[in-house]
């Protein structure tokens, strides 16, 4: 079985206890929303403001849903300890990391959907170019997916390092925060043209990560 | 007989050897202060306060190659599994993050009577901050991690795919820096470097570099004593005699 | 004294302390390793 048939499995099985749980969703959601909700306390009623702000708030929620997301990844296996079983399979390391990531990637584009939508109701944002909005999610979800997935390894197994978890992935997603903001933010207002560079910064960021990923997720896992 | 006279001289000039390491650190660090605070002539625009100059980008150079170290370190690690890389590393990260406040420390007393603020998110001290928070997660995960060789393991992968970050995350702070170009903003550093100054800033990085040699020699000692109680205290040979 | 001394001056004097106190820090340490390691032994030669 090739190691893309691996992740590929990987990642049905990922989402498909998602879709039949809703694990991830049913509480992704409310805690995006939330988020936002909570935003639109501390920075409005001044819709001047918020509107100003709401791309920035929008990749906030999706970070730190991101963040809740890919601890879940993991959390799922480790509580049934079928972590261990995961190790043990002659499966390619790499083929698990690139398998999570694709099911984290895919949960966050939904949520994605649903946040946008809501920013757009509470903050009064309006959108010019709603292309190049999502081609920003969608590269920008890849990038927080592919570091959530490669450290979300170390989160799992105990409560203080779960606790260091979004200490160590803020600070490395910081690019694709700067990046997915400012592409996000001119997009909406329709200057398309200087969308493109920073499209390209996420992309590179996606193309690194998941390269060394797949070359160090091994490491991660062996005991 | 013959080998414990051995690993007793060994000892004691690697021991005499650190300290020489530290006279000369202490030695370099006078001179430097020397040069930078008397001999450089102060700055025409920004007056005696450009003077920080001389520790700043020192710390910060220092900064940058503590974490090339523990780059390079982490990969020998997980290529070799030999324990002598995960110390390497482990000091080079702790006296990195040492470097890196610093840095960032003097570059706000530099900044607040040149900018009139004490952050302005300039690029540089920005991607510093940034190698600081991840670096400062490395050193966690080490603490919280029981398992030698998973820690040894995971702080090696840490320490591979964070140094990998920072250029990414440099150019992405030029880049959002640059959309705001706000009334003139002094570039942390004189317009030109002449002669005097220079010299004084080469040897400020001289002492520094010498000081992170020796600083490493120290920490390299600890890790080892401390890594020897760890196994002694897990060890359950009995009469063991050491 | 010029303007902006204090920055200067407070700059050095943290340099001087973090490498300082950091160095301090590690002769404290191996002293404690040191002394650990002695306890364990001499532990386990007396019990």
């Amino acid at each position: 079985m090739t190691s893309a048939r691996q992740a590929t499995l990987i990642a049905r099985k990922d989402l498909l206890i998602e879709v039949r749980g809703r694990h991830a969703l049913g509480t992704l959601v409310p805690f995006a929303a939330t988020v936002l909700v909570a935003f639109g306390f501390a920075f409005g009623p001044g819709r001047e403001v918020l509107e100003r702000v709401a791309p920035g708030l929008l990749w906030m929620a999706v970070l730190f849903s991101a963040v809740m997301a890919s601890r879940r990844a993991y959390q799922t296996e480790s509580e049934d300890g079928a972590l261990e079983g995961l190790l043990l399979a002659p499966i390619d390391k790499a083929a698990v990391f690139l398998g999570k990531a694709v099911a984290v990637t895919v949960e966050l584009l939904a949520l994605v959907i649903v946040v946008l939508l809501l920013v757009m109701v509470l903050f009064d944002l309006s959108v010019a170019d709603p292309f190049l909005v999502l081609a920003a999610f969608v590269l920008g979800a890849i990038g927080l997916a592919a570091v959530g997935s490669l450290f979300g390894v170390v989160a799992e197994s105990s409560r203080t390092r779960e606790a260091i978890f979004p200490m160590l992935v803020l600070p490395l997603v910081a690019p694709v925060l700067i990046a997915g903001v400012r592409a996000t933010d001119l997009a909406a207002a329709g200057r398309s043209g200087e969308v493109w560079s920073w499209l390209g910064l996420l992309a590179a960021f996606d193309v690194v990560f998941l390269s060394v990923g797949v070359l160090v997720f091994g490491y991660l896992l062996e005991d | 007989m013959a080998a414990t006279a051995e690993r007793a001289l060994g000892k004691a000039t690697s021991r005499s050897g650190e300290h020489l390491l530290g006279i000369a650190a202490l030695v370099a660090l006078g001179v430097s202060a020397v040069m930078s605070l008397v001999v450089a002539p102060p700055d025409a625009v920004q007056g005696e306060v450009q003077r920080i100059m001389y520790v700043h980008v020192p710390s910060a150079w220092l900064a940058y190659l503590c974490f090339f170290v523990v780059f390079i370190a982490s990969i020998a690690y997980l290529k070799t599994k030999k324990t002598r890389w995960d110390r390497v590393a482990a000091a080079s990260a702790e006296i990195g993050v040492l470097f890196t406040s610093l840095a960032i420390v003097l570059g706000m007393l530099w900044g607040k009577p040149v900018w009139g603020t004490w952050w302005t998110w300039d690029p540089r001290l920005t991607t510093t901050a940034v190698l600081l928070m991840i670096y400062v997660a490395y050193l966690a995960i080490r603490r919280i991690t029981d398992n030698p060789s998973r820690r040894a393991r995971w702080a090696a992968v840490i320490g591979i795919v964070g140094f990998i970050d920072v250029p990414i995350v440099h150019l992405s702070v030029v880049w959002w820096r640059s959309l705001h170009q706000g009334p003139t903003l002094f570039r942390l550093g004189p317009p030109e470097i002449e002669g005097t100054m220079l010299l004084a800033l080469l040897l400020g990085v001289a002492a520094f570099t010498i000081t992170y040699a020796y600083l490493m020699t120290l920490r390299l000692r600890v890790g080892r004593l401390e890594e020897r109680v760890a196994r002694e205290a897990l060890s359950p040979l009995v009469g063991a005699e050491r | 004294m010029a303007p902006n001394a204090g920055y200067v001056i407070a700059g050095y004097l943290i340099t001087a302390l973090a490498l300082g106190g950091y160095t301090l820090r590690l002769f404290a340490r191996a002293r404690e390793a040191k002394r650990r390691a002695q306890t364990i032994a001499d532990r386990r030669r007396d019990g």
